[in-house]
């Protein structure tokens, strides 16, 4: 099993670096409107110190974490992995002595872990430019914070991945279940309180987000990071209880799709 | 002379009555896709309605001033991904895999091919939504236009899609020297947030970034400007110079990307 998880680990990765290119665009892509951010909050911050109780240096301190954690947490299987069982391309993949929602954990594991690796000096040189520019410390301020916020982004992984696989899942029945990575996407930005600091949010979303789990994608590790959030018992039990909950979800209904998976030709 | 251009038009059209067949065809995958793209509009509506929450404008734009921005960015964005997106997918699609040898041989302007033959009707509610905030921005603002004023507006938009789509154009033609970068279409979408808000939001920024993204902001900020009653006759000459200048700069490099070209086979 472990040679078997290892050789998917480093196939992928080898077929990921070959496109090292496109990868590092996208890392400049992703980080491009988060700058753009930046400057609008300046400009929004001309004038007064607080918004809302958030001054302009926790604002963009929030902004560079949501950058750093979408960059390591997001996943991006879903468009040719629902393009792959739409075509009939998973043939191969139900013959392997490794089953496929492995192989796609395993493929965007390494995806992961390569795009984590390209984009450490693009976070750090804009880490450096925020220092340089508006005096911004966005270092944590201890190791302990760091594990712990290393240990919330794992969580937000997994959520991450089982969404995108509900996606994937999603395509043995639907034919448009590609686009529902946009709607992922969208619900995300909007539940995961990505798009503007927590405070700055109404009240009816402000209290939606805190009753969802998506504010473990998000919300919580920036806040746990920024020295805001304590992490609790009941956080362990209630994210452990959901990743039991979706895990189950996908089990269920993996076993039915095998079941009504059919495909010819080649 | 006029033959020359009453073909082109009439090719111009047939592509639309193409498309048009091809909506008809797949009529489940249209509204599916129209749903996401009012999906996403909304939600951009959203984003700036947070930000409007808690600023009450951005610099010296008004809520509903920025709502009449977001308006023409809107519209901005639905030939951005109903016109341009399609078609330099398949501009660059038909270079990597040879495919542009097809579109070599007619006897039509290349890049009149490459820049009109697709196109798609999935952004067209995206863009009456767009028409709809402008009229209803304009009506907060207590702002009539007339006949003029809406030809001018529709001029400058006109010239900043130009422009977009030239640099986009450009973008693509870089496929000609690379390979291994699919994603060469997601460059100018993905700075698409530069253009998403007006000019003064980057006067802050220093002299090297605002120097930057000033200039690409006007595609916004100058038909925005126009339907506002406060376009400076600057704004115009930087607008049509940026338009002709990137117009034949595409031009340029398509030509000088051609002559390098070769392919075997059909792809």
């Amino acid at each position: 099993m472990g040679n078997r998880v290892l050789a998917i680990i480093r196939q992928h990765s080898l077929h990921d670096f070959t496109y090292r290119g496109e990868k590092i665009l996208w890392i400049i892509l992703n980080l491009a409107p988060v700058l753009v951010m930046f400057f609008v909050w300046q400009t929004i911050y001309q004038g007064q110190t607080l918004i809302a109780g958030y001054s302009f240096h926790d604002t963009i301190r929030f902004y560079y974490l949501v950058a750093l954690i979408s960059g390591t947490t997001q996943v991006h299987f879903e468009g040719w992995r629902t393009e792959q069982v739409r075509n009939g391309m998973i043939d191969f993949y139900l013959l392997r002595p490794l089953p496929f929602w492995l192989e796609i954990f395993f493929a965007d594991l390494a995806r992961a872990l390569l795009s984590t690796f390209l984009l450490v000096p693009f976070l750090g040189f804009t880490g450096l430019l925020i220092n340089n520019t508006w005096q911004v410390s966005v270092l944590p301020s201890n190791e302990l914070q760091m594990m712990g916020f290393v240990g919330i982004l794992l969580v937000a992984y997994l959520l991450n991945f089982m969404l995108g696989f509900w996606i994937v899942l999603a395509s043995f029945w639907l034919e448009g279940a590609q686009g529902l990575e946009h709607f992922k996407w969208i619900s995300l930005s909007l539940f995961g309180g990505s798009l503007v600091p927590f405070q700055m949010l109404p009240d009816w979303l402000a209290g939606l987000i805190s009753w969802l789990p998506f504010k473990y994608m998000y919300l919580v590790p920036v806040e746990f990071y920024l020295g805001n959030y304590q992490w609790q018992a009941i956080d362990s039990l209630y994210i452990t209880g959901i990743l039991i909950f979706m895990a189950s979800i996908s089990i269920y209904f993996w076993q039915a799709a095998v079941r009504k998976y059919s495909s010819s030709g080649g | 002379m006029l033959r020359k251009l009453h073909k082109y038009w009439y090719l111009f059209w047939k592509f639309r009555e193409l498309a048009g067949m091809h909506l008809l065809e797949y009529r489940a995958d249209f509204w599916f896709w129209t749903g996401i793209s009012v999906m996403w509009t909304v939600f951009n509506y959203f984003f700036f309605g947070l930000i409007l929450h808690v600023s009450g404008g951005i610099g010296s734009w008004s809520q509903w001033e920025v709502y009449l921005f977001l308006s023409v960015f809107t519209i901005i964005d639905s030939f951005t991904w109903s016109v341009m997106y399609v078609n330099m997918w398949h501009y660059t699609n038909s270079v990597f895999t040879g495919k542009l040898s097809h579109l070599l041989l007619k006897p039509v302007d290349l890049q009149f091919l490459l820049m009109t033959q697709k196109n798609s009707y999935n952004n067209v509610p995206r863009f009456l939504l767009g028409v709809v905030g402008i009229v209803y921005s304009l009506k907060q603002l207590n702002l009539s236009l007339n006949l003029g004023d809406i030809l001018l507006a529709s001029l400058a938009l006109f010239g900043g899609m130009m422009i977009i789509y030239n640099l986009w154009f450009m973008m693509a033609t870089v496929s000609f020297w690379v390979e291994r970068l699919n994603n060469i279409n997601d460059i100018v979408p993905g700075f698409r947030r530069i253009w998403q808000f007006p000019q003064e939001a980057y006067l802050h920024a220093g002299p090297v970034v605002s120097g930057l993204l000033v200039p690409i902001t006007i595609v916004t900020t100058i038909p925005s400007e126009v339907l506002l009653g406060r376009a400076h006759i600057s704004s115009w000459v930087l607008l049509i110079f940026l338009t002709g200048a990137t117009t034949w700069m595409a031009r340029l490099l398509l030509s000088y990307s051609v002559a390098r070209y070769s392919a075997t086979g059909d792809g």
